[in-house]
């Protein structure tokens, strides 16, 4: 299978977690949608920088991230200016007390500053351990650890303000 | 409290070493508190972990399979995909306009962009042949901009363009000999909605882009390669 196959391939068994992570970078389903596009699209033009001793998720994320800097960020924000959206209404939404809990989280997840938000995705959702998140971001492993510190901080006060409801 | 608050987080993720993994433990056990801290931290992963857990039942939106499976344009909206077909069909009518001498983007002659070379090659003239000698990927360009620089796989130098014009084309062009043989042309994408036509590699069409990536060797040229290249002429 060629190299340009196999990126494929694991993109498409990928996807449903391309997916996610977006979500925790964009604010909306939309953008996150077209953030997971791009990234697709980067990671077949430069597939022959792929190596099998990469873990994909790392190489994908790292992409992903890239493409948010550059394009999708600055895209958001302006269309934000002409359509406010409500940050992190996204998954979910029957109205259950445990959904408006989903809700509540997601939405303070939201409103991290991006790099906390980055590390909180990359590590509390992904999964990711510090050492690949670090190398995903390309900053060092110490610094790492204080931005997903300082996230969880921010969380504990965005969730301790509104424990169910959403403010 | 003998641990810093980061080792205790880190202990909650997982992440520390056995000995220091049996220490936490031990102050855990002896002091409530870190317990609690610690417990803290696993409830707050666990809960951010669990927002976002819906997100992998979902379906997975048509356009990214395919996306996946096809290659795409990355202007994000609108997205134009085409088809080889389609892609052949403006090659052909673009050639055809070329073969019959007539002006393909400037009404005046001299300053054609593409021209018929020798050989039936299709090859830049004018303003767009100056750009790809002369232009680094940095530069705006009055009436072209390039996007990237790569090499194929047989060493040739290859640059992509757009070329602003009344109809806006994009492609890509390779050097041949004292010339820029266009590879491929297609009429550019639609420019982004209230802002200026630039070119980027990442708005070429998609088949362009596939022809791209089946043909580049390693990675796009930085800045300093390309300075390089272009000192050499754009040759070995």
């Amino acid at each position: 299978m060629s190299q340009v196959e196999q990126v494929r391939r694991q993109v498409v068994e990928l996807l449903p977690r391309l997916r996610r992570f977006a979500r925790t970078i964009a604010r909306n389903v939309h953008d996150a949608d077209d953030l997971v596009q791009l990234a697709i699209e980067r990671a077949l033009l430069k597939h022959d920088q792929w190596r099998p001793e990469l873990k994909f998720d790392g190489w994908m994320f790292g992409i992903m991230r890239n493409a948010w800097i550059d394009e999708v960020r600055s895209r958001a924000r302006r269309d934000r200016i002409f359509a406010p959206e409500e940050a992190g209404v996204t998954v979910g939404h029957d109205g259950s007390e445990s959904n408006v809990r989903l809700l509540t989280v997601q939405r303070a997840v939201a409103e991290l500053p991006e790099e906390q938000r980055l590390a909180v995705g990359l590590v509390l959702v992904e999964g990711l351990s510090y050492k690949e998140a670090a190398e995903v971001l390309e900053v060092p492993i110490g610094t790492l650890t204080s931005r997903l510190a300082r996230g969880r901080e921010t969380l504990q006060a965005l969730l301790s303000d509104r424990p169910g409801e959403r403010s | 409290m003998k641990f810093p608050p980061e080792t205790l987080m880190a202990y909650a993720d997982g992440e520390l070493d056995a000995e220091t993994r049996r220490a936490v433990e031990a102050e855990m056990a002896a002091d409530p508190q870190v317990a609690q801290e610690v417990e803290r931290h696993r409830a707050m992963r666990a809960e951010v972990s669990g927002a976002f857990a819906g997100v992998l039942d979902e379906q997975v939106p048509d356009r990214l399979l395919h996306a996946a499976k096809k290659s795409a344009t990355s202007t994000v909206q609108p997205r134009r995909q085409w088809s080889w077909p389609e892609w052949t069909s403006v090659a052909a009518s673009l050639l055809i306009g070329i073969l019959a001498g007539r002006a393909i983007l400037q009404p005046e002659s001299e300053s054609r962009l593409v021209v018929a070379g020798t050989d039936g090659r299709v090859v830049a003239g004018g303003a767009l042949a100056q750009a790809l000698s002369e232009q680094l990927s940095s530069q705006d360009g009055t009436d072209v901009d390039i996007g990237l620089s790569f090499r194929t796989r047989s060493g040739e130098y290859c640059r992509t363009f757009g070329a602003r014009a009344a109809n806006p084309v994009v492609g890509f062009a390779c050097r041949d000999a004292e010339t820029w043989r266009i590879d491929m042309l297609s009429t550019a994408p639609r420019a982004e909605s209230g802002g200026s036509y630039r070119m980027a590699s990442t708005q070429l069409p998609a088949p362009i882009v596939q022809a791209i990536a089946e043909r580049m060797q390693g990675e796009a040229l930085d800045a300093d390669e390309e300075a390089i290249a272009r000192q050499r002429r754009w040759r070995d």
